[in-house]
């Protein structure tokens, strides 16, 4: 009996022997050994690296139409007319970090980076994959080390085992900087020239990428006095040399850059996100032309706009002046009218749509100018909501009588960037297709002429080939350097050198809107002089107005409308530990050995 | 029909036959001095008549002499008892003498009045037995014997006997004949027959048990309730089983056994007739005979590696060898409506509001006060403005009062269920056949939200030869699931809209369009289903080739299939607040996925029972499990149908997506018990598993999982002996350690999944890769130990019993990420086998029956408590948002509130004074919530922020509450009286805090959002004194900061719940059996008729949100018994 049960059980157990019965592997994803072996392999793996562009790390990043002018927002250039600048009125803790501490991305990177070796490919094909790897992981390193200034620096991929890493301190900035230049110039040698084809990373773009990176990392070190700058500052004019002969011309449509369906037709584009119909689409036209996007430009960086003489408001002859919305606007640079909407009214006839023109030729003299202004006709004035409704009056201010909700905002100064009716908005939001650029020589322009005056070398040669370049289609008289001295603009900044001033007016004024504008102050190391503006509307008839907006009763000022009040007089405003970001919080706590930021 | 027409007839024909022998038999006899007793055994010998009689009432000795020629039995009778007190009846072929004093209780033969049997019940020894079971064979009437073993029992007529049941006790059935008093004596039963419950692979008497397991008999449990799941069925009725979920209809419950289990998860195991069960919702309650619940290591070691958190085993209904046919049909039809629905503030207190928070004009572009003075004008005048809004210069006013919660839920839903079963069974077969189905329209509008249920099983068993039996269960089920589904407009559970939103129509350009309430995304959306279908194959052959052996073996397959569509239809709504259309989806979205499972399952077993003279007693039971599970989905979708009725994949003319995933997993394992049992006084049982699974790496795949427990019956003792009241005395001791297993299929692996890429190439998204995790090749089980200590008590005979149990229970070793990595190390960390908790935790049951004349009645109780702590875990900072050492879990982190900041507190600038305390990065207002400042360092004197985030500087937070569900508890009962019955469930939590927040909570929580009509007691300079704090247009300035957890609002989510109340009537006999049917019952049952709670209107207290909501339920039905 105990025989019969010993031999039942003995039989059972021997069957159940580790066998292949209990192997069971994933039938649908790849593992390491299986995913790196060919060139094609690398590619597919690469796509991934692309998602950078819209990740939510990154302050500029095209995700959704609330991160788009993020850094001009920060920078003070543009504020949120319903909310503080955060760094001037001081609401920014380590608990409630603005965030960006994430290496995530330098793990996906480097993963193929330590599977290059393994490969089968040969060396030639190794280089280019490593150098698309590079280039990736240096427009990462680029964010974090601009945030936090030391950062640890990942060479390899990091495994559980790498205590002295995970747990490690910070590497120091100069370590972290030279090392992303090294990548960068590696990528820059050993990258196919025309990468993968259509619209991907190649050797223009890895360029380009030094071009910012160099002036951002050579100005930043000569403004906060450290060493070596000079180094950065020629990489980013050598590179952007090369750059400008490959991209010989420029637009002559400046708003085309952000409204156009396909930017492989635009000159000087060197890499674009492109949108297509469900494929993949975007949101940022719907925002603009719907209710729940606040962004608005205040008084103060308006002023800071040319006249169409090339002289700013303070000695322009042509300049109407600030009794009125219409004086402010007229004989001025067109990039302002192209992204705050000039003033203007119509009279609706019935309904939300229909309308006509009043007796006024005041009321229509900016509506004629910007249909003229724009060949396409799918940037039409009086602007239409996403509906599409007919807005019947700039200013649009949310909440007096007659306004509508949607592309109504507080203060007057409307920010538009991606306007254009010609792309689908209903839906639900995510529908529209007009592509945006990464990459563009405009940009490169000028890097490139801020580093020739930061080297020392900027000369009306140089002008020419850079802001002169851009001008004309602003209708803007070109720049004439022996002109600009201390009394060409009385109100600049005395801090900044008259040449220079006018560089970075040139900068602003191309750039609004791209989100360039807080890594520029910060490198500058002229923040205070941005964020603590207090944000100032439109002067206007106050019958109708809601009762929430303040007026300016008295100074050069007085008569504009405003809803946040001046953060100095509330003792609040820009602080000089600010240059850094916290690091949050919590990652200290995790690794006290990263160290906090100093005063933070 | 037919069949009850001729069961009928076979009825009155049989009537008419007794009849017929008594009138239609003639006698001739002829007798000389002899006595009665003679007599009559003469007619009994020359006729089919039999007499029955009390020879100390009749006199039978007595000399007579007869001589009566073809006469009937009736006057030969009156001649033989003329002139005695002998008085008699004849029942068809029998024939009861009495004597005229006890002729009172005398049946007249042939009456149709029930009968009254009374009787006394009393073991061998002779002493009364309470608590029998009395029960007219073949109906559901019955009763119990009172203290003294005494019982009164009204028989209906035609019924012939009755049937003694008492646990330990052979089964009686005794005739009733003419009696009127039927004494009884209970023989204990031999074997067996006591209350077994199931166990792992196998039965154990209840008496015997040294592991904590709870059983319970569906049929108990489920009732007359019109509940279609078994989940719902079993909440509150097992002590330590909680069970949770959403309530729309057929969505799976989740179950959890003692408390919490581990962080990386883990439920129970549910096995169904040993097997595990792809989809629980495709059994039907009516098809299971019971349900155990394995709750300590001990009972649970031999299912090993997934019985960590316990087992739940559920047994179908099979058939019984010699029983007669048995058919039953019942059904229920149920209403349902919803009671707990949250009630938006008016649209003037709303407007009202939205001035109080600082809007001149809202975001929608109304003028507060031209709103406001509309709105008095609407109330004087509503006729003024009929379509309930009005427009001025382009901005509508909404000035109507709507519901548009209300209008999106049905008056009633509706649920009906049929159930027919058939069981019966000779000598070498029996067969039990059902079929059930069930239909709900739930308690959204339209009939998009339901689900549908149709089972049949059948199972079969027969013995072929002496030594071997085989059954088939063969369970087939269909259910369909529907949801409506209305694209972007999907979200039916809004909270946020205001009671001014329009709820009809609105024109565009002259257009009128309807608006964009929940009501019109319901109406207007397509239907989504879900539809499975469920085959399961169990196939069993036992074994007995030597006395005390038995072996088994069992084949399952199961196979699920799931065929999931959804379509987004083209429709468009008018935005309502905002003038504005919007397309359901732009690109009419069709989507199909399919997903096909099976699961196979091999046992062989075998368990060998011995007893060494009648003293030692032991069971073996060893065997082999092996387990294969296969998953493979498909999915696709397609856009832009032609058709906007018809959408089908190749329909459409978008660009087509597809996709798939597998899921596999294995395990192979030998398992045994061992039972020794001393004279039923000292008892000891191991348990134990030896486990290979396909989730672990090759090298650490196996894992032995023991268990001991032993128990002392301290009832059976000598010394008990005189103590007759306690029937059982029992302590038992428990120790185990099992595996979980409770994991993704391929955790150590560090796969890279195909996705698209956020980019564009050639036109299209290219595939890329996802970034490979960190993984450790060598993570292994975690181990779940339990200790268990219990004690059982059953006295008087079963009619007070109680089982107490106190536990802890240790998870160690789990495959937790074991600690938070830094950010630096871009992923987080792998799983391994770090971090430890434990659980400590009670369970009482207690349950008392009795009879007070007619009256039957029993309550029961059951109240169960746990609290989990971790023990280990690597985060040595205490970085107070992850696990740390010494956190109790569900522990809730929060602000003490301090009141309002007032005027007082700033200086003439609006700045805060130095010495008020200030909010770190908040720049504060009169009436802005202030917090406690609990601790300062050097960086932060007299500011409220969160320190350094550790449990050592947690700044000023503290832990607040806990928002684990402590003193879980059950009430159940029931009272009977004569054929009517009646019973309830009462369910609830003693102890639980929770904070709600959201929309619900505060006025105007957000941006989007609304007041309701509890939220209107908020902060402004006339109410300073106000419930909640102060709150801004659009959400701005510390709006937010009043919102943050913090004492004040924290809620109280304990409660009570009546979960059922039932009242049934058994219609007397004689008024089935006139229509052929043994028993017909109705019923009235109604679900969650009341909640006691003390949360704010909307918030259910299982769920805590707004969601599904729970209806209460009204339903009706019948049961009859062929």
């Amino acid at each position: 009996m105990k025989k019969l049960i010993y031999i039942i059980i003995s039989l059972i157990f021997l069957n159940s022997c580790n066998d292949t019965f209990l192997e069971r592997y994933p039938l649908d994803k790849l593992v390491d050994k299986t995913a790196f072996i060919s060139y094609d392999n690398f590619k597919t793996y690469s796509w991934s690296l692309y998602n950078i562009f819209s990740d939510n790390n990154q302050l500029r990043r095209y995700s959704d139409f609330n991160s788009l002018y993020e850094g001009d927002v920060e920078a003070n250039y543009l504020y949120d007319s319903d909310g503080r600048n955060r760094w001037a009125w001081q609401t920014v803790t380590p608990e409630t970090a603005p965030g960006g501490w994430d290496f995530s991305f330098i793990r996906t990177v480097n993963v193929m980076l330590d599977n290059l070796d393994k490969s089968e490919m040969d060396d030639k094909d190794k280089a280019h994959w490593r150098s698309v790897g590079l280039f990736f992981r240096s427009y990462r390193y680029f964010e974090l080390m601009c945030r936090f200034g030391n950062v640890p620096w990942l060479e390899h991929l990091v495994t559980e085992a790498d205590n002295d890493q995970i747990f490690g301190p910070r590497t120091p900035r100069d370590e972290v900087a030279a090392n992303i230049l090294r990548d960068l110039k590696y990528a820059e040698e050993n990258i196919k020239i025309n990468g993968d084809g259509d619209n991907t990373i190649n050797r223009n773009v890895v360029r380009a990428l030094l071009s910012r990176y160099c002036l951002f990392e050579g100005t930043w070190r000569k403004y906060h006095v450290l060493s070596g700058p000079e180094l950065y500052l020629q990489e980013c004019a050598r590179v952007s040399e090369l750059l400008m002969d490959d991209y010989p011309t420029i637009a002559d449509n400046f708003q085309h850059r952000m409204s156009t369906e396909d930017l492989r037709t635009y000159p000087g584009i060197i890499l674009f996100k492109e949108y297509s119909t469900n494929v993949i689409m975007q949101t940022f036209c719907r925002g603009e032309r719907g209710g729940a996007k606040h962004e608005e430009m205040h008084a103060h960086t308006i002023e800071r706009y040319l006249c169409s003489d090339g002289k700013p408001i303070t000695t322009s002859t042509v300049y109407d002046g600030v009794a009125t919305m219409n004086d402010e606007f007229r004989n001025r640079d067109l990039r302002l009218l192209y992204r705050v909407p000039p003033p203007y009214r119509v009279q609706r006839t019935t309904g939300n749509v229909l309308w006509e023109y009043t007796g006024n030729p005041l009321d229509r003299e900016y509506i004629d100018l910007m249909n003229s202004l724009d060949k396409t006709g799918l940037r039409p004035f009086p602007l239409q909501t996403w509906q599409p409704f007919t807005i019947d009056r700039i200013p649009h201010i949310a909440g007096a009588s007659g306004s509508l909700a949607p592309m109504s905002n507080n203060t007057g100064y409307y920010m538009l960037m991606f306007y254009n009716i010609g792309t689908n908005v209903t839906g639900g939001g995510g529908f529209s297709t007009t592509d945006v650029p990464l990459f563009y020589i405009e940009e490169v322009l000028l890097n490139y002429a801020e580093v020739k005056f930061e080297l020392g070398q900027f000369t009306q040669y140089i002008a020419d080939r850079t802001i002169n370049k851009l001008r004309p289609r602003a209708g803007v008289a070109n720049m004439v350097v022996n002109e600009l001295d201390d009394s060409f603009d009385p109100c600049r900044d005395p801090l900044v050198p008259p040449v220079l001033w006018e560089i970075r007016r040139e900068r602003m004024a191309e750039l609004m809107g791209d989100g360039f504008g807080f890594d520029d102050i910060r490198r500058w190391k002229r923040a205070e002089y941005f964020i603590n503006e207090q944000p100032l509307g439109v002067r206007m008839d106050k019958t109708g107005m809601p009762p929430a907006l303040k007026w300016v009763e008295s100074g050069p000022d007085a008569g504009r409308c405003y809803r946040v009040d001046d953060p100095l007089s509330q003792g609040k405003g820009w602080l000089e530990h600010y240059y850094l970001y916290p690091i949050p919080q919590h990652q200290v706590a995790l690794n006290p050995e990263l160290k906090q930021n100093p005063e933070w | 029909m037919k069949l009850m027409m001729v069961l009928f007839l076979v009825a009155i024909t049989n009537s008419i036959a007794s009849e017929a022998y008594s009138q239609n038999t003639k006698l001739t006899m002829q007798i000389k001095d002899a006595t009665v007793k003679e007599v009559l055994s003469q007619i009994e010998t020359n006729s089919e008549f039999f007499f029955l009689y009390n020879s100390k009432l009749v006199d039978v000795d007595r000399k007579v002499s007869m001589d009566v020629d073809d006469e009937k039995i009736n006057e030969i009778l009156n001649d033989l008892f003329g002139e005695t007190d002998v008085v008699y009846a004849v029942v068809d072929r029998q024939i009861v003498l009495t004597n005229k004093a006890n002729q009172i209780s005398f049946v007249q033969p042939g009456s149709q009045q029930p009968q009254r049997i009374t009787g006394t019940v009393t073991d061998k020894e002779g002493s009364p037995l309470p608590g029998v079971n009395v029960v007219v064979t073949g109906t559901t009437q019955g009763t119990i014997t009172d203290i003294a073993g005494k019982y009164s029992i009204e028989v209906p007529p035609g019924l012939k006997s009755l049937t003694f049941t008492f646990v330990g006790m052979e089964i009686q059935e005794i005739t009733i004949g003419t009696l009127t008093q039927i004494n009884v004596t209970m023989a204990e039963s031999a074997i067996g027959l006591e209350e077994v419950v199931v166990v792992g692979y196998g039965t154990q008497k209840k008496v015997n048990l040294t592991g904590a397991v709870s059983a319970i008999i569906m049929d108990d449990v489920l009732g007359d309730r019109p509940v279609t799941n078994v989940a719902t069925a079993l909440q509150g009725v097992i002590p330590g089983v909680t069970i949770s979920g959403s309530f729309a209809p057929g969505v799976e419950k989740s179950f959890n056994i003692r408390g919490y289990t581990s962080i990386t998860g883990g439920s129970p195991l549910i096995l169904v007739d040993n097997v595990p069960t792809l989809n629980l919702n495709m059994i039907n309650p009516e098809d299971i005979e019971s349900v155990s619940v394995l709750k300590d290591a001990s009972s649970a070691a031999i299912y090993g590696a997934r019985a960590a958190f316990g087992v739940i085993l559920i047994k179908t209904k099979e058939a019984k060898r010699n029983q007669k046919t048995e058919i039953k049909y019942s059904n229920s039809f149920a209403f349902e409506k919803v009671t707990n629905i949250p009630k938006p503030a008016s649209p003037m207190e709303t407007v009202l509001g939205l001035k109080d928070m600082g809007y001149q004009s809202y975001w929608s572009g109304q003028n507060i006060d031209i709103w406001l003075d509309l709105l008095n004008e609407y109330k004087t005048n509503p006729s003024k403005y009929p379509l309930g809004w009005t427009e001025i210069e382009g901005n509508k006013y909404f000035l109507k009062q709507t519901d548009l919660i209300g209008d999106m839920l049905a008056n009633y839903g509706f649920k009906q269920t049929h159930n027919i079963s058939a069981s019966g069974g000779s000598e070498v077969i029996s067969y039990r056949l059902s079929t059930g189905f069930t239909d709900e329209d739930g308690i959204l509008i339209t009939n998009k939200d339901g689900f549908k249920r149709m089972n049949v099983s059948s199972y079969v068993n027969a013995d072929i030869s002496k030594w071997l039996s085989t059954s088939l269960d063969i369970k087939f089920g269909k259910n369909t699931r529907t949801y409506p589904n209305s694209g972007i407009f999907n979200d039916y559970w809004k909270n946020y809209l205001p009671s001014y939103h329009p709820d009809d129509v609105l024109p565009i350009e002259g257009v009128d369009y309807p608006v964009q309430t929940i009501q019109h995304a319901i109406e207007y959306a397509s239907k989504q289903s879900w539809v499975n279908d469920d085959s399961r194959i169990f196939s069993r052959t036992l074994l007995t080739p030597l006395k005390g052996l038995e072996m088994a073996f069992e084949y399952f397959y199961e196979k699920n299939n799931l065929n999931q569509k959804r379509y987004n239809n083209y429709f468009i709504l008018d935005q309502g607040l905002q003038d504005a259309l919007n397309p359901s989806d732009q690109n009419t979205e069709y989507y199909v996925n399919k997903i096909f499972e099976a699961y196979s399952t091999i046992n062989a077993y075998a368990t060998y029972k011995t007893d060494l003279e009648d003293l030692h007693h032991f069971t073996i039971t060893a065997g082999f499990n092996q387990e294969f599970q296969d998953k493979d989905q498909q999915w696709s979708k397609n856009y832009l149908m032609i058709s906007n009725e018809l959408p089908s994949l190749s329909g459409g003319t978008g660009i087509q997506e597809t996709g798939d995933s597998f899921d596999q997993f294995a395990l192979r394992s030998g398992f045994y018990r061992f039972n020794y049992n001393y004279k039923d006084k000292y008892l000891l049982e191991s348990n134990g598993r030896y486990d290979g699974s396909s989730k672990f790496p090759t090298n650490t795949r196996f894992g032995f999982f023991p268990s001991l427990s032993i128990g002392w019956n301290i009832a059976n003792e000598d010394f008990m002996s005189s103590v007759k009241s306690i029937n059982t005395l029992k302590l038992r001791a428990s120790y185990g350690s099992l595996g979980n297993q409770a994991i993704d299929n391929y955790g150590y692996v560090a796969a890279m999944s195909p996705i698209q890429a956020n980019w564009i190439y050639d036109g299209l998204q290219p595939i890329a890769l996802t970034t490979p995790g960190l993984v450790r090749a060598n993570y292994r089980w975690e181990v779940v130990e339990t200790f268990n200590l219990g004690l059982d008590c059953n006295i008087l005979n079963s009619r007070l019993q109680g089982t107490f149990d106190i536990y802890q229970r240790n998870t160690i070793g789990m495959l937790a990420p074991g600690m938070e990595l830094p950010a630096v190390a871009g992923t987080s960390a792998p799983l391994q086998n770090a971090a430890d908790l434990k659980t400590n935790g009670w369970e009482l049951e207690l349950s008392w029956k009795d009879q007070i004349g007619q009256w039957r009645y029993g309550i029961g109780f059951n109240l169960f408590d746990s609290k989990t702590i971790i023990i280990k875990y690597r985060n040595e900072n205490k970085v107070l948002d992850n696990y740390y050492e010494g956190m109790e879990i569900g522990e809730i982190w929060g602000y003490v509130s301090d009141g309002f900041y007032t005027e007082n507190d700033f200086n003439a600038n609006g700045t805060l004074k130095d010495e008020v305390v200030s909010i770190n990065g908040v720049i504060s207002h009169p009436g802005d919530v202030k917090f406690k400042n609990l601790l300062d360092n050097k960086t932060s004197v007299n500011i409220i922020d969160t320190g350094e985030g550790t449990l050592n500087d947690p700044g000023d937070l503290k832990v607040i509450g806990n928002n684990r569900a402590r003193f879980n508890f059950g009430v159940n009962g029931f009272l009977n009286w004569k054929n009517l019955s009646m019973s309830y469930i009462f369910q609830g939590v003693a102890k639980r805090d929770a904070w709600i927040g959201g929309n619900l909570m505060f006025p105007h929580a957000g941006y989007f959002s609304t007041f309701y009509e509890y939220q209107l007691d908020y902060w402004t300079p006339e109410n300073t004194n106000a419930y909640y704090g102060r709150i801004y247009a659009n959400a701005q300035e510390a709006h937010s900061v009043n919102q943050r957890t913090q004492t004040k609002y924290l809620q109280n989510a304990s409660y009570v719940r009546l979960k059922n109340l039932t009242i049934g009537y058994n219609l007397p006999n004689k008024l089935s059996n006139k229509i052929g049917l043994t028993g017909i019952k109705i019923f009235f049952s109604g679900e969650n008729l009341f909640t006691l709670s003390n949360l704010i209107p909307g918030v259910d207290p299982e769920t805590l949100s707004w969601n599904y909501p729970l209806s209460s339920m009204y339903s009706f039905g019948i049961i009859i018994n062929l």
